[in-house]
């Protein structure tokens, strides 16, 4: 299976953040709205991190 | 304090110091009587008040009722886990090792047969896609801490990775292009499960619902 480094970011934050979720929470709803913000903020971080280290490349 | 100084307490420094020393202690041996005189002051106006007051109805009073935590009143701690007896050790042990080998069968027989699913397809599909990626199997005869480090993490799985040794799985290959994220798949799956054999030791202790 070949993965550019964004969807295997994207897959491997899905896996994490379905799996916190679960432990963390206890109602499905908090579960799912709980398990979407670690995705975003996964994600949204590593773009974010992205971006700081462009200027380094 | 011995006073090492010519003059003694009588050297002006000296003298400063237990002057300032004697002010605060007498300022505050003032106070606490002032107040204590206030106070005085007070009760007696009180009690003179109390003579020309009209006399309060009695009231019913009941016997002051201990207050009982209801339900509701418990604290999310004591309501999440009642009192239960600890289990033993034996099957704390049991459920732990459960736990490691097959991910989320820990949860699977503390009754919470949903959340067992969600990690079961959760671990090992990490750990499934950690494998198309070719990512590498660790040894523990390799110079680098790290590798046996890697080697500890990705063992934390349990079951699936000696299952995928005997199924034909190479090891891994580190010249594909996607093999070092297929590793870091591979450890972050072990160390998932550790985290679910956590989460299941604590809710077989009752610190957790």
């Amino acid at each position: 299976m070949v993965l550019s480094h964004f969807e295997a970011l994207t897959l491997f934050s899905f896996f994490v953040s379905v799996v916190f979720a679960v432990l963390s929470k206890q109602t499905l709803r908090e579960q799912l709205i709980y398990g979407v913000k670690v995705f975003i903020a996964f994600v949204g971080i590593a773009v974010v991190l992205g971006w700081i280290m462009l200027p380094f490349a | 304090m011995k006073q090492n100084r010519p003059g003694g307490v009588f050297h002006p420094s000296s003298f400063i110091l237990h002057t300032s020393y004697f002010i605060l202690h007498t300022s505050y041996f003032f106070d606490a009587a002032s107040a204590r005189v206030v106070r005085l002051q007070v009760g007696r106006l009180r009690a003179s008040q109390a003579v020309y007051r009209k006399p309060a109805k009695p009231v019913e009073t009941q016997p002051m009722a201990r207050k009982t935590t209801t339900q509701e009143e418990k604290s999310p701690k004591e309501a999440a886990s009642p009192a239960q007896p600890r289990p033993s050790s034996g099957s704390l042990f049991g459920l732990c090792l459960a736990a490691w080998l097959v991910p989320g069968l820990g949860h699977f027989m503390l009754g919470r047969k949903g959340r067992a699913v969600v990690l079961f397809l959760a671990i090992v599909g990490m750990f499934l896609c950690g494998l198309a990626m070719q990512g590498q199997f660790f040894a523990t005869g390799s110079p680098s801490y790290l590798h046996t480090l890697g080697y500890f993490a990705e063992l934390s799985i349990g079951v699936p990775m000696p299952a995928a040794t005997f199924f034909g799985y190479g090891g891994g290959n580190v010249y594909f292009v996607c093999s070092d994220y297929g590793t870091a798949f591979l450890i972050s799956a072990g160390m998932l499960n550790v985290l679910t054999v956590l989460d299941a030791y604590d809710i077989a202790l009752g610190r957790k619902s």
